[in-house]
């Protein structure tokens, strides 16, 4: 798999670093972790990401306002976005791609086949924009 | 002298015995002669010798006036044989009269009784008057048998039955009747009809009671949707009173159902005909009623002889929404807070597992394994309480389309091989080259065949095969899938698909699962207007088939239960 550039929200500590082991061990992902949407935002600019990651239950920021206000920097309005989900709620999935969701993984993820995942969304994604 | 006259008209209103009549009429004489005396003195100036032939004349006159004035008025010179007659007859107008002999056989019953209670005479007579009193008055009928035999008479509210059954409410008295020697010989029983004022007294009771009802109540005519009743609580609701609701029709009552009441009428017939046709007795509604949540539940009544009018019954509902609210987002925060830790500790594992972090010796490999695949187990518990809740509230959510039903089982077959292989059991297929579609959600009838295609891979024998087949009917869309192992026994086949059931309560610990697995299944099914039923046989295995509508079916926007409720 490629050298995606992955920028990763996740306010759980523990599922951050399985999500690492994953996509950098197994995927080869260039991979920058926050565990908050500010965070996110602060960094998003000097990692110029190609994807977004983002868990969608957060305490200071759901990720679905991440993901609108990441696409408002500069250069991001068609940066695509993945959400990571424990809401396994049909309801929610369609929101989500309503709102521009490429696809929306439940959790509990499978890490040996997570890397995967993303990089299907993404070429597919890519093949359709292109 | 218009005293004397007043005297004469009470004394006649008074019955008078005939004798009597003719003493007064002397006494009124004397009173009169001096009367007439001092009238022609008064008058003349004649000789007092003449006096005494005039006096004797006065005193004629006056006693023939007085005989004329008293039979005249009265006219009441019957016999006492005529008198008793008179005074039956009026009885008998009046009230229900029967008469019993000493064994209490009925002997005598008058008109108004058989008019009453609808008998015939013969019906009646030398039978027991214990007949006549309904099952709920054994116990009144024994105590008044005493009352009577010690010589006494009774008097009280009770129930005779009719001919046809019916009860008819009496004021009675019974009077027991005694020869020389005190001896009871029968009995005389006068009864006053009060059904009406029975029913008139209950009907009140009836409207208070419905007046404190908290719920409100409406009561409508189904062609005007005039309002005809409403109790304390509706009045209250809509501002209105006992004489200001009369005039007021449905319309008036600022009701909200998904936005405003429909306009038409015709509109709202048409959302009751399920009502008015008869196919079903109550149909619910939420809809919003002076701005607040509530429940409406909906009859159409007619009682024996009465016009057919519809009663509603409004409860709201809003707190009750409010905690169900809470309970909702409470089950939806603690799985997502169980899903957290339970991402991270597979996550962890299968990294482990996959060699990511470096070699295992083969028994630490085994350990994990297990830990692994118990992470998986404790999902799929969550997965199923979530499911079941939602599908207990209602609020499971279907996104019907039409799914090709060849494709949805031969990808489910797929996802579950690594079970299959796990029970060594084979998948064989039959009719799955046919394209046929099925109205329904993919998902839902997907995870119905995940759950069907487990089952029969874990109640297998290692080693055998398990059929899946599609086929169709007229209408519906069928899959089967058999498998060749224990089968159910009898006693737990009609439990089936109840929840946490499963034949044998040690199959949980060793066939994995909650037992809630067929319970949701075959809700989902339902919810989506399929049915699903399985045969057994104790040693030759099982087959489960559902089927699922073709098209798009009215049942498959009716929640299970039948009733079709607004949208919340």
């Amino acid at each position: 798999m490629g050298n995606l550039k992955i920028l990763h929200v996740e306010d759980d500590a523990d599922i951050q670093e399985i999500a690492k082991l994953s996509l950098e061990t197994i995927g080869g992902f260039n991979v920058h972790q926050c565990l908050s949407g500010e965070k996110a935002l602060e960094d998003a600019a000097g990692f110029s990401p190609d994807l977004f990651l983002l868990d969608v239950m957060m305490p200071e920021m759901s990720g679905d306002v991440v993901y609108q206000k990441l696409k408002a920097l500069p250069g991001h309005q068609n940066t695509p976005a993945i959400f990571m989900t424990a809401r396994a709620q049909s309801d929610e999935v369609v929101a989500l791609k309503k709102l521009g969701a490429i696809e929306v993984i439940i959790k509990p993820f499978d890490p040996m086949t997570l890397p995967e995942q993303i990089q299907t969304a993404f070429d597919a994604y890519s093949n359709e924009a292109s | 002298m218009n005293k004397f006259f007043i005297l004469v008209n009470k004394l006649v209103t008074i019955r008078i015995p005939v004798k009597l009549q003719y003493v007064i009429a002397m006494l009124i004489a004397v009173i009169a002669s001096p009367m007439v005396v001092y009238a022609v003195q008064g008058k003349t100036s004649i000789d007092s010798s003449i006096l005494s032939p005039i006096l004797i004349t006065g005193l004629t006159i006056a006693y023939a006036w007085g005989i004329w004035i008293i039979r005249s008025a009265a006219r009441t010179d019957m016999t006492p044989a005529q008198e008793t007659a008179y005074q039956i007859e009026a009885l008998n107008a009046h009230s229900i009269v029967t008469m019993a002999d000493a064994h209490g056989d009925l002997i005598f019953v008058n008109e108004k009784f058989l008019k009453t209670t609808g008998y015939d005479r013969s019906d009646l007579i030398g039978k027991s008057k214990s007949m006549l009193y309904p099952d709920s008055e054994r116990l009144l009928f024994k105590e008044i048998q005493n009352i009577i035999q010690s010589g006494n008479s009774w008097e009280g509210e009770m129930q005779v039955k009719s001919k046809d059954g019916t009860n008819v409410w009496t004021h009675t008295t019974i009077v027991p009747q005694l020869d020389n020697r005190k001896n009871v010989i029968g009995s005389i029983s006068i009864r006053t009809d009060i059904t009406q004022s029975k029913i008139t007294s209950a009907d009140k009771y009836l409207r208070k009671s419905l007046h404190l009802l908290r719920d409100e109540v409406y009561m409508f005519d189904p062609i005007t949707l005039q309002f005809i009743y409403l109790n304390e609580a509706a009045m209250k609701q809509c501002g209105w009173d006992e004489t200001t609701y009369i005039d007021k029709i449905l319309y008036d009552a600022h009701i909200e159902m998904d936005g405003p009441l429909p306009i038409d009428p015709s509109q709202f017939y048409e959302m009751v005909r399920p009502l008015t046709d008869g196919e079903v007795d109550e149909m619910a509604f939420e809809l919003l009623f002076q701005g607040k949540l509530n429940e409406v539940k909906l009859q159409l009544v007619q009682t024996e002889g009465g016009k057919p009018h519809f009663v509603a019954m409004a409860r709201d509902i809003s707190e009750r929404k409010a905690f169900e609210k809470i309970k909702d987002d409470f089950i939806s925060t603690v799985s997502h807070e169980l899903r957290t830790p339970v991402t991270s500790i597979k996550g962890a594992l299968g990294l482990i597992l996959s060699g990511a972090t470096g070699t295992l010796d083969e028994k630490a490999k085994r350990m994990l394994d297990i830990a692994y695949r118990n992470t998986d187990r404790l999902t799929l518990i969550i997965n199923d309480i979530l499911d079941l809740e939602k599908i207990a509230a209602g609020r499971m959510d279907f996104n019907f389309e039409p799914v090709s039903m060849s494709d949805l089982v031969a990808d489910a077959i797929a996802a579950n091989e690594s079970y299959a292989d796990r029970y060594n059991v084979s998948v064989k297929t039959f009719g799955l080259d046919q394209e046929l579609e099925g109205y329904c959600d993919g998902d839902r009838i997907f995870q119905v065949m995940n759950n069907l295609l487990s089952n029969a891979a874990k109640f297998s024998n290692a080693g055998d095969e398990v059929h899946v087949s599609l086929y169709e009917t007229n209408t519906s869309v069928c899959v089967s899938v058999e498998d060749f192992g224990e089968g159910i026994p009898v006693h737990a086949q009609a439990s089936i698909f109840n929840r946490f059931m499963q034949a044998d309560s040690s199959d949980r610990r060793s066939k994995g699962g909650t037992g809630l697995g067929l319970s949701i299944v075959k809700a989902l099914v339902e919810s989506q207007g399929g049915s699903i039923g399985f045969t057994s046989q104790v040693g030759k295995g099982t087959k489960f088939s559902f089927d699922i509508p073709k098209t798009y079916s009215t049942a498959t926007v009716i929640p299970v239960g039948g009733i079709r409720q607004a949208a919340e």
